[in-house]
């Protein structure tokens, strides 16, 4: 598996910025099927998910079991563990599934809102950036073909 | 995820969501916003309203602030 994505630019105070934001196809255990764009952050411990795309997905996890987070300003938010069925594509290539251990993100704020693939996502990929030329690649190193 | 959907993604990247309010949930379909609103659930029933099935649109998320992941 070899997907070449574009980066997304964007203006952020003037300045233009691109992101690493590829789509991803969600599986919840109520058969819901969700395409939902993600961000790759290579920085992050977990995949970090919000919850009301969680609860939509009917994922389970424990409200009660908690576990702190905190981004790297500094800003403290409250996670709790969950798992994620992930299936990554493009066009008709050759996709990818898997099941990613990931953290539900159970403030609803706007902090870390996004879905965000972080080094539980990374772990089943090699991926290149070519920020020069605005583009990326995902390359499979391991798991599963959908 | 069907082909369309690389149509989609590509509609995302070119558009700016300028006008969409940060924070808000935008479904983009047949290369167009066809909802956006606070609410991802209220998003999805805006899907079911227009007999649009779910999972032939891409979703995603406004953010017009700078990360810091």
């Amino acid at each position: 598996m070899n997907f070449a994505y574009s980066c997304k630019k964007q203006l952020l105070s003037g300045i233009s910025v691109k992101r690493p934001i590829i789509p991803v196809e969600l599986h919840g255990n109520n058969g819901l099927v969700l395409v939902v764009n993600a961000i790759l952050d290579s920085g992050s411990d977990f995949t970090l998910i919000p919850k009301e795309l969680a609860d939509e997905l009917a994922l389970e996890y424990d409200s009660m079991d908690k576990c702190s987070a905190e981004s790297y300003e500094g800003e403290p938010f409250t996670t709790t563990k969950s798992s994620l069925r992930i299936i990554v594509r493009k066009g008709r290539q050759q996709s990818l599934m898997f099941d990613v251990r990931c953290m539900v993100n159970l403030e609803e704020g706007k902090q870390h809102s996004e879905l965000i693939l972080g080094s539980t996502f990374f772990g089943y990929f090699r991926i290149h950036f070519n920020y020069p030329h605005d583009r990326f690649q995902i390359l499979s190193a391991k798991g599963q073909q959908a | 995820m069907s082909s369309n959907i690389d149509g989609e993604f590509s509609f995302f990247l070119k558009h700016s969501f300028d006008g969409y309010a940060d924070g808000s949930w935008v479904a983009i379909y047949d290369s167009k916003v066809v909802s956006s609103e606070k609410k991802l659930h209220d998003v999805l029933e805006s899907l079911k309203k227009q007999a649009i099935p779910a999972s032939k649109v891409l979703i995603t998320k406004v953010k017009k602030t700078a990360s810091y992941l």
